[in-house]
């Protein structure tokens, strides 16, 4: 079963949404990530049927759920939806949430509930009297109870804690991967998307900036909004508009598919500090004042500021630290990713 | 495949125009009925009954005193009603559990008995008596909305704002949260108070001291020696500065109440953080306790007394108490039996007629507010008088239900209706959308979905509102006294039975109508645990 949606728009002064494309197959995950307000959750709503898109269409395996003069309402879609606040019905308990949902019977309703990973000493109990884990694994396993054929999770582990976050990202993924239902994820958290996402959708201001597999896009990022949100990357701005174009910290070459405007993507450890005799040539050596300093797992971290960027510098072990207002040098210490700043890459 | 989506529409909205109508038949259409009747007072155009609208002095001393009282006793109804609120929601008072709800019981007596009962004690009267015991008998509204108000803020938002700018500036952020709340129950009561004519016309007949304009729009009808329609003219024309100060005032009441903070049941929703009274707590607790002493006890323990023979010669004693309640029991059950059941399908009917056009104003039609607030903005007088125009028309259906208990059950319903609206519809906007869509997701029709969610979600509201318009209609005197079958309601029994001297008989009837009122709550209690609240 897959999920195709086609030249989907919906606006709603004064956010507009699309057009886009997407397609996502059974048994697989899509996650779609972006900042908040960017059009995710929208989206989400379009393909369940509680909204109702300006244009396009949304097509599920052979069924039209809507295009010109078509919408088929959401009670007809089969949709499991979890919503961002879970929407429980707080004057039902867990087991009356699954069995109303999905039409089940008890025995049914209550297999579900432990696969979702609810014991079954909770079953009983009302959303209010649960934890934020326990209400987020009844919140699945009602979208699940009317056999689904298409699941859609909005922000699901959002009011989770931290500790709790893996097993129910385990209990997702398996879930997903093993109906041939579709599932599309949305989240505004880096880590949660690189755990969930079989498939990455970039999304920001109503739009889809890039897409692929998840580890293609934290390797390779082509847009330089993706590889600031995945990978906490500081953006250099490339000057010009050839194949070959300069920064500060030396010429690039850009390659074909970039469309438009180009800049550099600079992860820590892409930059070093360099002494006064290195840098030159393609890879020049600037001076930068720091801005601020602190300590990760990955070690010191140099925030610097180069021509109104902020870029991080990962220092060496042995190397001292300096102190924020000072000048350092800095240079590259590896080719670095060249990204596109502007419109979808392809 | 297209749009079916549409059908379940049609068929919501089909209930929602049906009961639009019943709504305009039992409410708007006998206004307007009374309205245009009122420029054809003896079957030919006329404006003489609108052109006596403050014409002479009289009537304009009478809109006077009714805009002081109406403003003085709101003042006792806000003071004690809203102080009542906030010691209970807001401190650490002691048995606030407790004294919260009790602070609604003065509901539970009509009007008149609590001012009946104070005659008893003191012969103290004139505007402020009257001002009072009319503010003590509506501070329940205020108590009630304070109260909402104060739940409704999230206390992290006061915590920040202490932090902040200090205990002063927390305090007033505070009250400018819930100040829209506090005004609707201030205009709530007003509203009540501007149309009581019982309570100023027993302090009058007792010495002539205060004649208010509810009771001057009721004189006009009852007129002798005039033809009906004439009559009709003149209560209606001379009701009109009235009814457009309420109508002002029941608007600017629903405008501030919509500018009020919404918690819905999804809301991530931290409660206020409650006072320390430390040495206050004896004076906030005996503060707390003025209303039901008031409101309730005062009036309880004084009937109770007459019932026990106190107003005759021969002293108070068990035995003639129990004869009183004998006699009840025998000559007057009938009665109590018959104002209870109109009371309770009245409010039966409220809720039926309420609900849906509370869920219509709460999701897609906010002007049906509005509208529902025609029959509070009209003096319960007038209110009688229009219905018995239009219902006794016998040009009309309707005539065939005129000495039916229909016409009491609808007047009652109708009368109370706003605040059934008010409350329901409030209700049904704590419910976030995404219940519904969870639901409509999982494939269940509108039936279903509102039989399993929404409908169970206001509920404890649907019966909140049915206690209400229960309870209101037993206090309720006015329509009583307009409307034929009210002949038998136990207010207007009570009122005549007094007048003619049967305190005896009529205190044990005021106490077991007090009991019949609260049998509700009581019954909610046993089954719930809970008294609920009216989240008007």
């Amino acid at each position: 079963m897959t999920l195709r949606v086609s030249a989907l728009r919906f606006e709603r002064d004064p956010f507009t949404l699309g057009p886009l494309d997407l397609e996502a197959q059974g048994g697989r995950m899509v996650v779609l990530i972006g900042p908040s307000g960017g059009g995710k959750t929208t989206l989400l709503r379009l393909l369940a049927g509680l909204e109702a898109p300006n244009a396009g269409t949304v097509t599920l395996g052979d069924t039209l759920f809507s295009g010109p003069s078509v919408f088929v309402p959401a009670a007809e879609r089969h949709v499991g939806f979890v919503f961002q606040g879970l929407a429980l019905w707080p004057h039902m308990n867990a087991l009356a949430q699954v069995r109303f949902a999905g039409r089940s019977r008890k025995k049914d309703a209550t297999e579900l509930l432990l696969r979702a990973g609810l014991p079954a000493a909770l079953h009983k109990r009302l959303p209010g009297e649960l934890s934020g884990g326990e209400a987020q694994r009844l919140a699945i396993a009602r979208a699940l109870a009317g056999r689904p054929r298409l699941l859609l999770l909005d922000e699901p582990l959002r009011s989770v804690d931290p500790h709790l976050r893996d097993g129910l990202q385990r209990t997702l993924r398996a879930l997903a991967h093993e109906g041939e239902h579709p599932t599309i994820c949305v989240t505004h958290d880096r880590e949660e998307a690189l755990v969930l996402a079989d498939d990455l959708i970039v999304m920001a201001e109503g739009r889809i900036l890039e897409r692929g597999q998840a580890s293609e896009l934290c390797r390779k990022p082509k847009h330089a909004f993706t590889a600031r949100f995945l990978l906490r990357a500081g953006i250099l701005p490339l000057q010009g508009l050839g194949t070959k174009r300069g920064c500060p910290l030396g010429s690039f070459s850009v390659p074909e598919w970039v469309k438009g405007e180009a800049a550099l993507a600079l992860l820590p450890g892409d930059l070093k500090l360099s002494q006064p005799s290195q840098g030159s040539g393609t890879n020049k050596a600037v001076l930068v004042p720091v801005l601020d300093r602190h300590f990760d797992e990955r070690g010191w971290l140099l925030e610097v500021d180069l021509k109104g960027q902020a870029l991080s510098v990962l220092l060496q072990p042995n190397e001292p630290i300096p102190d924020p207002g000072m000048q350092v040098r800095i240079q590259l210490s590896r080719p670095p990713l060249v990204v596109q700043t502007n419109g979808e890459s392809a | 495949m297209s749009m079916p989506k549409g059908a379940s529409k049609m068929q919501g909205s089909k209930t929602f125009w049906i009961l639009l109508g019943l709504f305009v038949i039992l409410a708007i259409l006998p206004l307007l009925y009374l309205f245009f009747g009122s420029f054809f007072p003896e079957g030919s155009f006329s404006m003489e009954a609108w052109r006596k609208i403050l014409s002479t002095h009289t009537e304009r001393i009478q809109l006077l005193h009714s805009a002081v009282l109406g403003g003085l006793a709101t003042l006792f109804a806000v003071l004690l009603g809203g102080g009542t609120a906030w010691v209970t929601e807001r401190t650490d008072l002691p048995f606030a559990r407790v004294l919260g709800p009790m602070a609604l019981l003065p509901l539970l007596f009509p009007p008149i008995v609590v001012a009946m009962s104070f005659a008893d004690l003191s012969t103290a009267t004139g505007l402020p008596v009257v001002a009072l015991l009319l503010g003590v008998s509506h501070a329940p509204f205020a108590a009630a909305l304070t109260a909402r108000g104060l739940r409704s803020i999230d206390g992290r938002l006061y915590e920040s704002t202490l932090l902040a700018r200090g205990r002063l500036r927390a305090e007033l952020f505070l009250f400018r949260q819930c100040v829209a709340d506090l005004l609707a129950g201030a205009l709530l009561v007003l509203v009540f108070v501007l149309s009581n004519h019982g309570v100023p016309e027993f302090f009058s007949v007792k010495k002539k001291t205060w004649f208010v304009y509810s009771e001057a729009v009721f004189l006009r009808w009852s007129a002798p020696g005039k033809p009906g329609s004439l009559r009709a003219a003149e209560a209606i024309a001379s009701s009109a500065p009235l009814l457009l100060f309420i109508g002002v005032a029941l608007l600017v009441c629903l405008r501030a109440r919509r500018k009020g903070t919404l918690v819905t049941m999804a809301s991530d929703f931290r409660p206020l953080p409650r006072r320390i009274l430390g040495r206050g707590k004896v004076f906030a607790l005996g503060f707390a306790l003025i209303l039901p002493l008031l409101g309730i006890l005062m009036p309880l323990w004084r009937m109770l007394l007459w019932s026990a023979g106190s107003t005759a010669n021969f002293g108070v004693s068990m035995h003639t108490a129990i004869g009183s309640f004998r006699r009840v029991a025998t000559e007057l059950m009938g009665d109590l039996g018959y104002t209870l059941g109109m009371a309770a399908l009245a409010g039966g009917l409220l809720v039926f007629i309420a609900l849906p056009l509370a869920w219509e104003a709460a999701k897609r039609r906010p002007w049906i507010e509005a509208l529902s607030l025609i029959p509070l903005a009209v003096p319960g007088i007038l209110l009688g008088v229009a219905l018995v125009r239009l219902w006794n028309d016998p040009h009309l259906p309707l005539s065939r239900f005129y000495d039916t208990p229909v016409l009491l059950i609808s007047g009652y319903a109708t009368r109370f209706l706003p605040l059934g609206v008010l409350a329901l519809a409030n209700a049904a906007r704590r419910l976030p959308t995404s219940f519904d869509e969870a639901a409509r997701l999982s494939g269940r029709g509108p039936i279903m979905r509102w039989l399993k969610i929404q409908g169970p979600l206001l509920l404890p509201t649907a019966v909140s509102v049915f206690i209400l318009g229960y309870i209101l209609s037993l206090r309720e005197l006015d329509l009583a006294v307009i409307l034929p079958p009210g002949n038998d309601m136990v207010s207007r029994r009570l009122a005549n039975i007094v007048h003619f001297g049967n305190e005896d008989v009529g205190g044990a009837l005021a106490v077991l109508l007090a009991l019949g009122a609260a049998l509700p709550i009581m019954m909610r209690i046993l089954l719930t645990g809970k008294a609920g609240r009216a989240d008007l």
